[in-house]
């Protein structure tokens, strides 16, 4: 016995009111003197014990009556109490799987399709006056209307309506999801059916300890659901997955060779001696590899491609082999191509010799191919400005802005570089001999409030005693600009001498922390250390301000300081921390499905519509919001795997690509055993079909509401005290 | 007879039949009838002997002013006890409640027709005791037995009441009508001399 407003139930403390009455009305009575006490003591004598009984029988009454009517606004539920079939409304939970491993076919018709049949035949079978919500699992819980729905006409017509194809099913999530949707719902008989295919990749990676949460969550509801497990499809024995697609995250340029890899890998027991893998750009097929797939096995397939144009371009892999599955036969990336990065150098010792302004060597590395006079085209283009020319307009194009031995900015300027960066630019500052290092941590650090990520303390090194030197530590870089002197055949940056360094430090003095470890007060991100000297000391250090991010370098950018300019690793080393600032500030464009898709927009386009398109081929209009300098657009529907398309302005197409991971891939199902355990362990039943659920049905126990009859008792038991009250006063002479 | 409820305006039965007894009085003496007074509750407590001067009517009066109701009737014992005292064929007037064995008194009641005495019962009601009105919960405490309460709610017991009312005074005017005496039944709130001028047409159209 239980009830569905428990509050409610204390109003049953109202049956004190007629015993009060009645004790009161006894305690509190009048006295008259009597002299017809002959007429009154017969009655008295014949009907006193009667009388006593007859009051009883009143105050029980009286007393009954609110209890009932307490009882019947708790909504009593009598849990033992089995329901005569088709009597009583149900409010049940479906828990469908969507997720993309539901595309396999089987048996002929692909295992969604055959869950979609089985929800709709149990919607059908539903009593009269049932509530019915469904709950998409792939890719997290996805209801399918906002609430419970009493039309099962309306339900069956959306379910044919959906499709599959979605991202992994998050059981755990999902059943949060539904028992929480029950609870919120009105009818004693409570159902929850799961129609999953039951792969083992979503079901035994749930830890025990879920489960049994899930299992104590669903014990521990007023009205326990009873809970049915459906298993739609049969197994199916082969399938050949792309797992992922693997190249540089760093920004490409037109013409740039991209090199991708393919994980691919076969789930079956079936080799494929010369798979065809198919590599497509915007659609279009660009080259075809052949790999062999032993059975059980993984593999790979190499390819470059160089894109002609700037832009947003789309690449996918395709495996070309006959499975059951062919949902992940194929893996798509967007691949952002640009035309050319703009960087403003800033030259705080400008000079009219080769070589000898400050910025000449940084000029060189990042334009290689203009000072070489060759005829391809240099990613990044430098302007270079003195520091009293750093304007407004100069910095407007730029995505990369360096201070290279800069003494001081007046204050617009410090202001102008401060909104530039946390609108979403990016700023590399190097010092040299000319800086004013108080300025730069009064203007500039501001005790961790400006945009400079570490204070400059004292200048080590010397000049004249080169035993004082020091070099870079060689050690594995974590960092993206960085990762590529993990192979030393790209440069060693420890080769390089440092012969003069400023040390820097934090606000609190302890520079040794790494990111990981630091807990900002002040809720703004701490500087990471990109790259360390020898001696301890911090030589590149990063700390996002903003939108954007600040890169510090200890030493100079020049051959002054240090002989790194020299180096061949002073090139690779150049391009790349030029080429992450410029990309790292960019949202990514391939997400995990459920990510927001963002997209950074020039300032101006702020307010206006603009269309993406959602590889189901819906439109929709979203409109960027100013930020900064920038506007952004945000797109949160992305739960569907696949590509997603934004027409900004001018009709530039910018591509976003939802990615799920690939464990539904591997085609195993839990074995009859392992349903049964998994029904024990959630105390669920299982079930075949749709056909086996209704008669499952049919023999359940389920609570049931008396409410109906308790109103009516009390209303029988309102009309019994004027009966009885009228009849009682009629006694015995 | 010392019930006095609200509907009597503060006339107890008592007092009402104090002044029907002095009305009466005064009617037979100055008809030049003699006239005695006997007062009584389970025994002859005062004795008046008739007498036909106009002067009586003082000592009867007086005699009525030093009655107070007390004690429990006993109209039987007293009336076979008042037999032997009247020698002489008469008039008499008995005012009561009549509360009591219905078949004592009837009996007692044939001893005096046996004696040829004409009898006239004028029976005084409260009318609380005719309609039992009490609602809430009520301890009745009786006037005549000290002691003698009952807690009881009336309402449950009122129809009982009535019914036991009924069956007394159908008893009672049964007996009376059956040895040839006339029953006045009469009610506090009713005025006592209007009562005994419908009665007295009565007599006088009957005769």
């Amino acid at each position: 016995m239980t009830f569905l407003n428990g509050a409610l139930a204390f109003g049953a403390a109202a049956f004190a009111i007629p015993l009060i009455i009645h004790l009161l009305n006894r305690s509190r009575f009048r006295t008259i003197p009597w002299g017809a006490m002959h007429l009154l003591e017969a009655v008295v004598r014949v009907n006193n014990r009667r009388l006593r009984i007859e009051q009883l029988i009143l105050l029980a009454v009286r007393c009954a009556i609110p209890i009932l009517l307490a009882f019947c606004l708790a909504r009593l539920v009598l849990t033992g109490w089995q329901a005569l079939p088709g009597d009583a409304p149900t409010s049940a939970v479906i828990l469908l799987d969507n997720s993309y491993s539901m595309d396999a076919a089987g048996n002929g018709s692909p295992h969604f399709a055959q869950a979609i049949e089985h929800a709709c035949q149990i919607v059908g079978a539903l009593s009269r006056g049932s509530e019915v919500a469904v709950i998409q699992t792939g890719g997290g819980p996805t209801p399918l209307f906002d609430g419970p729905v009493f039309d099962p006409k309306a339900v069956t017509g959306q379910l044919r309506l959906l499709d599959g194809g979605y991202g992994a099913s998050q059981m755990p999530e999902s059943f949060d999801f539904g028992l929480g949707t029950l609870q919120e719902m009105a009818n004693t008989r409570r159902d929850l059916i799961v129609i999953s295919d039951f792969q083992q990749s979503d079901w035994l990676s749930i830890p025990d300890t879920t489960i049994e949460r899930i299992r104590q969550q669903i014990d521990a509801m007023p009205i326990p659901p009873a809970v049915t497990l459906l298993q739609a499809g049969r197994p199916i024995e082969e399938n050949v997955s792309v797992e992922s697609l693997a190249f540089s995250n760093t920004a490409l340029g037109v013409g740039q060779d991209l090199r991708v890899r393919a994980n691919l890998r076969n789930h079956g027991s079936k080799a494929y001696q010369s798979a065809r893998v198919l590599f497509r750009i915007d659609g279009t097929q660009h080259s075809v590899s052949q790999v062999t797939l032993e059975a059980n096995q993984a593999a790979q397939a190499l390819f470059t491609c160089r894109f002609e144009t700037p832009g947003s371009h789309v690449i996918e892999v395709e495996v070309a082999v006959d499975d059951p599955l062919e949902t992940d036969n194929r893996y798509s990336a967007a691949v952002p191509v640009l035309e050319r990065i703009d960087v403003l150098l800033v030259d705080g010792a400008p000079s009219s010799k080769p070589l000898e302004s400050e910025t000449d060597f940084l000029s060189v590395a990042l334009t290689p191919f203009t000072f070489g006079r060759v005829k391809l085209p240099d990613l990044i283009e430098t302007q270079t400005v003195s520091a009293g020319k750093l304007t407004e307009d100069s910095i407007s194009t730029a995505r990369v802005v360096v201070l290279a031995n800069v003494a001081k900015l007046n204050s617009d300027q410090v202001n102008l570089l401060a909104e530039y960066v946390r609108g979403g630019g990016s700023l590399l500052i190097f010092v040299g001999d000319k800086i004013n290092t108080d300025w730069y941590n009064q203007s500039l650090f501001r005790g961790t409030d400006g945009f400079l990520p570490m204070r400059i303390d004292a200048l080590d090194g010397s000049l004249e005693k080169p035993e004082h030197s020091t070099r870079i530590v060689a050690q594995h870089f974590e960092h993206p600009a960085l990762q590529v002197f993990n192979d030393r055949g790209n440069g060693n940056l420890a080769d390089a001498e440092i012969w003069k360094w400023y040390r820097l430090s934090r606000a609190d003095g302890d520079e040794s922390r790494t990111r990981a470890e630091e807990t900002p007060a002040s809720g703004r991100a701490d500087p990471l250390v990109m790259a360390r000297l020898e001696t301890g000391d911090p030589l590149i250090v990063e700390r996002p301000f903003g939108d954007g991010l600040v890169v510090q370098v200890a030493t100079a950018c020049d051959a002054d300081w240090s002989n790194l300019p020299m180096r061949p690793s002073y090139l690779p080393l150049m391009q790349q921390l030029m080429t992450t600032m410029a990309s790292q500030v960019t949202p990514p464009c391939n997400i995990k499905t459920g990510e927001p898709a963002i997209a950074v927009l020039p300032g101006d386009s702020a307010g206006a519509p603009l269309s993406l398109t959602t590889p189901a081929g819906t439109r929709h209009t979203v409109r960027p919001v100013a930020r900064g300098t920038h506007s952004l657009v945000q797109f949160g529907r992305t739960r569907r795997p696949g590509i997603y398309t934004l027409t900004g302005p001018g009709a530039k197409r910018l591509h976003f690509v939802a990615q799920t991971s690939r464990e539904e891939s591997d085609p195993r199902l839990l074995d009859r055993e392992q349903m049964q355990e998994l029904a024990a362990d959630l105390g669920a039943e299982l079930v075949g079909s749709s056909a086996e659920y209704v008669q499952l049905d049919k023999t359940r126990r389920h609570g049931r509401e008396v409410w109906r009859f308790l109103l009516f008792g009390a209303m029988g038991l309102m009309f019994a005290e004027l009966i009885l009250q009228q009849r009682f006063t009629r006694v015995r002479t | 007879m010392g019930y006095c409820g609200s509907r009597s305006r503060g006339v107890s039965k008592h007092d009402y039949a104090v002044r029907l007894a002095a009305c009466l009085a005064y009617l037979m003496l100055h008809q030049q009838d003699s006239v005695g007074l006997v007062r009584f509750d389970n025994r002859v407590r005062r004795y008046i002997p008739p007498r036909a001067k106009v002067t009586h009517l003082r000592v009867i009066i007086d005699g009525l002013q030093k009655s107070r109701p007390q004690h429990e009737t006993e109209l039987g014992h007293v009336f076979h006890e008042l037999v032997p005292k009247l020698h002489r064929r008469g008039l008499l007037i008995v005012i009561s409640d009549l509360f009591g064995d219905v078949d004592g008194l009837l009996k007692a009641l044939a001893h005096f027709r046996h004696a040829k005495h004409e009898m006239i019962l004028f029976q005084i009601w409260d009318p609380d005791e005719l309609d039992f009105p009490f609602r809430q919960w009520t301890r009745f405490e009786s006037l005549e037995r000290a002691g003698d309460r009952r807690l009881i709610d009336p309402a449950h017991l009122r129809h009982a009441y009535l019914e036991n009312l009924r069956q007394f005074r159908q008893q009672l005017t049964a007996g009376c009508h059956r040895h040839r005496i006339d029953l006045v039944p009469m009610t506090t709130d009713q005025p006592y001399a209007d009562a005994l001028a419908s009665y007295l047409a009565m007599r006088r159209w009957l005769k």
